[in-house]
């Protein structure tokens, strides 16, 4: 594996080239005299305007009677091209030029069943066309079946207020816990969609899962509990995969039944202080990164329970946000320690930063540090280690009032910078109302184990999307 | 200005909120919100549900305007493609609105210490006898937080409703005017239905925002559950 003690130029200068052209424009802005006094008429003669003469009638921002359902949702075209690659070896599937083609349409339909209750659901579906171009013979059923199409449900759920003071809500959801931005540590009910790491859409990160939720709510304080009652792991990336980490097929992975036994919990507690927001969790659930075991001298892999103790803790003083994660995780396995159920703490610490004209800047440090931690599984198939740090820096700026936006993201992996990175920039344009075009640009460098795979080095993406939302 | 600014505009309020905003080439982007709000013996708040465009529906935006002084305002943002709700940092009122042409600071009740008010005269407008204050932030502070160096104010005399106002806007050649178009009593209490700001840079107008004020309703005793956090992810309450 490649193994880099700093972070490389082209990387250092990726991301001060991004956050000074985000940043200086404010920092240096000049301070025109002001057009100096002016007398009354010279004012009040300054009202020459009015409205345009094809000013839209006014409409109802909200009816007096609105519709008991609509029909909300989106539709969005993706184009990947992946500029890096050397060309395959034989019988391999070829990843460079043209990856991702891709149609999606989501369809949301919110229904108010009535004036304490209320209903959800939608479903998402799309099709990539880069596949067919590329001689869908050359990919494998898995991958055709993972990226080719689509159709799923997403949320579906029905929530409600019977008396004030209580929330419930049942069916496919998306539960978001702690303060975190970018790094997971207490936000542990959701799985993800990491199919293109670096490429999912914020908004299709988190995946719904069946839940059922009761929210008690007093002053400031909301108590939850939540049991979770459909075990997905989320979506990885599968053998001969763009993604795939690593050169060989995985085992076999087991399947938990959806059954009472396998019913996750959570319980949290949230409370909304002045100046500050804090979180207390609890979690029994199982842990979507699985961990590969030999049963019956069979390799497979299986997914621990684990037991999450969390705090989250964030508040803000003047231009400043910021935020600090804990997790305690318990009942972790692994391959070469068979017989043990490790332990790990998590923490994160966080900034973030408006002052800046337009702009907000937020950094992100989290260390996972395996207690009681073996170096026997720092060795295939486990490849742990015993601290793994992942940093990330972030700046989004805006322009146009809003109608264009910068953004920025860099992450790197290990304490001293040595496990890889990635950075992602993107720009965001709105054409008009409900339509943008966005453009951007995706690298991977690779590192020591640990951090970003080998697989990813000639992984760098270009990408566009145009996405039209009613 | 103390009469200004502490008019009766009722213990609660709800109303529908219509914004043009219009750029120099004609082209026009339409923002939607719904609006809660209520008037507490200590803080004042308030809580925004965006309806429109379709990419914004169901953010959601509340705020905390605490009296006391030095207690900052808190504030929250409810981004529904993350299914998360954010504390944010109030400071910056001086941003833009959604894009528009009234910042934040348009949006909320001045802090009255922070401004040193001069009358200047009485002028007429549009038939009405007003009085011409001119307000300058007493620190650079206090300007930088607002974006306006100085603001210059047309307050009706008989209802002290501000219906024209110059600012300049701070550490920029720009200006904004803003002019009341429609205003109406609304359950005794006078309310803008209609009114423009514009950004002026020299004579031309470089930006405009038409805003619109509509099924204005006061004292409802809105529940407190309205203006709670889990009301951002809740969504539009549904009485």
């Amino acid at each position: 594996m490649n193994s880099t003690s700093y972070l490389p130029a082209a990387q250092r200068l990726n991301v001060v080239v991004v956050m000074l052209g985000l940043a200086l424009p404010t920092v240096f802005a000049q301070d025109p005299a002001n057009q100096g006094d002016m007398d009354t008429s010279d004012l009040l003669g300054e009202f020459d305007f009015g409205p345009p003469a094809n000013l839209p009638p006014s409409e109802p921002v909200a009816p007096a009677n609105p519709k008991k359902w609509e029909i909300d949702g989106f539709l969005r075209s993706d184009l990947s091209y992946t500029f890096a690659g050397d060309a395959p070896a034989p019988g391999q599937p070829d990843y460079r030029g043209i990856t991702k083609l891709r149609n999606t349409l989501q369809l949301e339909v919110p229904v108010r069943m009535s004036p304490k209750w209320n209903g959800f659901v939608s479903g998402q579906f799309f099709y990539d066309f880069a596949y067919a171009l590329k001689d869908r013979r050359n990919f494998s059923e898995r991958v055709l079946d993972l990226y080719e199409d689509q159709a799923e449900l997403r949320e579906a759920y029905v929530s409600g207020s019977p008396w004030p003071g209580l929330d419930v809500k049942f069916g496919r959801q998306i539960s978001v816990w702690g303060a975190a931005d970018y790094v997971r540590v207490v936000d542990v009910l959701n799985p993800l969609d990491n199919r293109e790491p670096g490429l999912v859409d914020i908004e299709d990160l988190r995946l719904p899962v069946t839940m059922s939720r009761i929210d008690l709510s007093w002053d400031r304080w909301t108590l939850s509990g939540i049991a979770v009652h459909e075990v997905d792991f989320g979506r990885q990336p599968v053998f001969n995969g763009q993604f795939y980490p690593f050169s060989v097929a995985p085992p076999r992975e087991f399947q938990p039944s959806e059954s009472l036994a396998n019913t996750e919990v959570a319980v949290s507690l949230t409370g909304s202080l002045p100046g500050l927001d804090l979180g207390l969790y609890y979690a029994y659930f199982y842990d979507d990164i699985p961990h590969a075991e030999t049963v019956g001298g069979i390799p497979r892999l299986d997914h621990s329970r684990l037991s999450m103790t969390g705090l989250s803790v964030n508040g803000v003083t003047g231009n400043w946000g910021w935020k600090a994660e804990t997790a305690w995780m318990n009942g972790l396995e692994f391959n070469n320690l068979p017989s043990e159920r490790l332990s790990r703490l998590d923490a994160l610490a966080g900034l973030e930063y408006s002052g800046f004209k337009d702009t907000t800047v937020i950094f992100e440090v989290v260390n996972r540090h395996h207690l009681d931690f073996s170096p026997v599984l720092r060795a295939a198939p486990d490849f742990q280690n015993e601290n793994l740090t992942q940093y990330v820096l972030s700046a989004r700026r805006t322009f146009l009032r809003e109608r264009m936006s910068l953004y920025s993201i860099c992450s790197f992996f290990g304490a001293g910078l040595q496990r890889g990175s990635f950075q992602r920039f993107s720009a965001e344009y709105e054409l008009r109302d409900g339509v943008a075009l966005t453009m951007g640009v995706l690298f991977f460098h690779t590192g020591d184990q640990g951090g970003v795979p080998d697989t990813y080095e000639d992984n760098d993406i270009l990408f566009m999307q145009a996405k039209y939302s009613f | 200005m103390e009469r200004v600014i502490n008019r009766d505009k009722g213990n609660d309020k709800t109303s529908d909120m219509e914004m043009v905003l219009i750029d120099k080439r004609g082209s026009q982007r339409v923002r939607k919100i719904r609006g809660f709000y209520q008037e507490l013996e200590k803080q004042r708040d308030s809580i925004l549900f965006f309806l429109a465009p379709a990419d914004v529906k169901n953010t959601a935006f509340l705020t905390y305007d605490h009296k006391q002084k030095g207690m900052d305002d808190e504030q929250w943002l409810y981004l529904p493609a993350l299914r998360k709700t954010k504390r944010i940092a109030g400071k910056d009122q001086s941003g833009s609105f959604m894009g528009s042409d009234f910042n934040y600071s348009d949006m909320t009740e001045p802090n009255i210490d922070d401004f040193v008010y001069k009358k200047q005269g009485e002028p007429v407008v549009e038939g009405m006898k007003t009085w011409q204050i001119e307000a300058t932030p007493k620190n650079r502070e206090v300007a930088s937080d607002t974006g306006y160096s100085k603001s210059v104010m047309f307050v009706r005399q008989d209802n002290f409703v501000p219906i024209r106002s110059v600012s300049w806007v701070n550490r920029s050649r720009k200006m904004k005017f803003m002019k009341v178009v429609k205003l109406e009593q609304i359950e005794g209490i006078w309310v803008v239905l209609e009114s423009q700001m514009a950004t002026k840079e020299g004579r031309s107008v470089v930006h405009s925002t038409y805003l619109r004020n509509s099924n204005v309703r006061f004292n409802q005793s809105l529940p407190k559950e309205v203006f709670a956090v889990r009301q951002l992810e809740k969504g539009l309450p549904g009485f």
